[in-house]
């Protein structure tokens, strides 16, 4: 099919598409969601210390490591 | 240079704080930063930071995205693009979350996706290596679906599903 063919709508979401002001208004309720359960993570704290062997460390998929102080 | 764009940190004056770095100034990967306050966001008291810390940076497309831009409707069915990664994930979770109906996955690697029913997508797709096969199945899933997302580096598979979609989707690519 041809692009111009299918009732298609392509939209930028980035910054600069939604304001700084906008974006940032949208985040208390994201940390809310996060905290409470509602959009679940899987995360690893790592030391701030160990950086140079996390960072070359094979990632574990699905978990986001989080240096820690 | 110190690498990092967001975070979780602790002001001077105990309140914790999200952040994001201001574009051309990173450094959250570091023990003390400079942040913009006009860019950062109070957290809740008792709030588990690391989660927050890993969550927001991937979560956030899919979040501002379906409120902001194109604000779902319940029950709307929603392809995800790119779903085997971390914004994918989170994309699934949020429209989920958002009230969305059916929710479908489709990603290149396939023990990643195996895990994304059990976060909420009610099928998936494998973009294999096989061009047509890829297409196919990403055309019937893109047929059914009035919005979808894709994460910020489209493959080839992913390309070629927007060729597929109707009626009327809307790709939001963060």
């Amino acid at each position: 099919m041809a692009l111009r063919s299918a009732n298609f709508r392509l939209q930028g979401n980035g910054q600069g598409a939604v304001s700084t002001k906008a974006y940032l208004a949208e985040l208390p309720s994201l940390i809310d969601e996060i905290d409470n359960g509602g959009i679940a993570v899987t995360a690893r704290p790592v030391p701030l210390a160990d950086v140079e062997t996390v960072w070359i460390a094979p990632e574990v998929p699905g978990v986001r490591a989080v240096l820690v102080p | 240079m110190v690498p990092g764009i967001d975070g979780v940190g602790r002001r001077e004056d105990g309140q914790l704080v999200y952040f994001v770095a201001d574009d051309e100034l990173v450094g959250a990967m570091a023990t003390r930063t400079v942040i913009d306050t006009r860019r950062s966001v109070v957290l809740p008291d008792g709030g588990n930071i690391v989660k927050i810390a890993a969550a927001m940076n991937p979560a956030m497309s899919a979040w501002v995205a379906l409120r902001r831009r194109v604000p779902i409707e319940a029950g709307q069915s929603v392809l995800v693009l790119g779903a085997a990664g971390n914004a994918g994930q989170m994309a699934i979770q949020v429209a989920k979350r958002l009230g969305a109906g059916r929710v479908v996955g489709a990603g290149r690697d396939q023990a990643r996706l195996a895990t994304l029913p059990g976060i909420g997508a009610n099928a998936t797709v494998a973009l294999t290596a096989d061009a047509a096969d890829a297409t196919a199945s990403l055309a019937e899933a893109a047929r059914r679906s009035t919005w979808s997302s894709t994460t910020c580096g489209a493959s080839p598979p992913v390309r070629r599903s927007w060729r597929c979609c109707r009626p009327a989707p809307t790709a939001a690519a963060p």
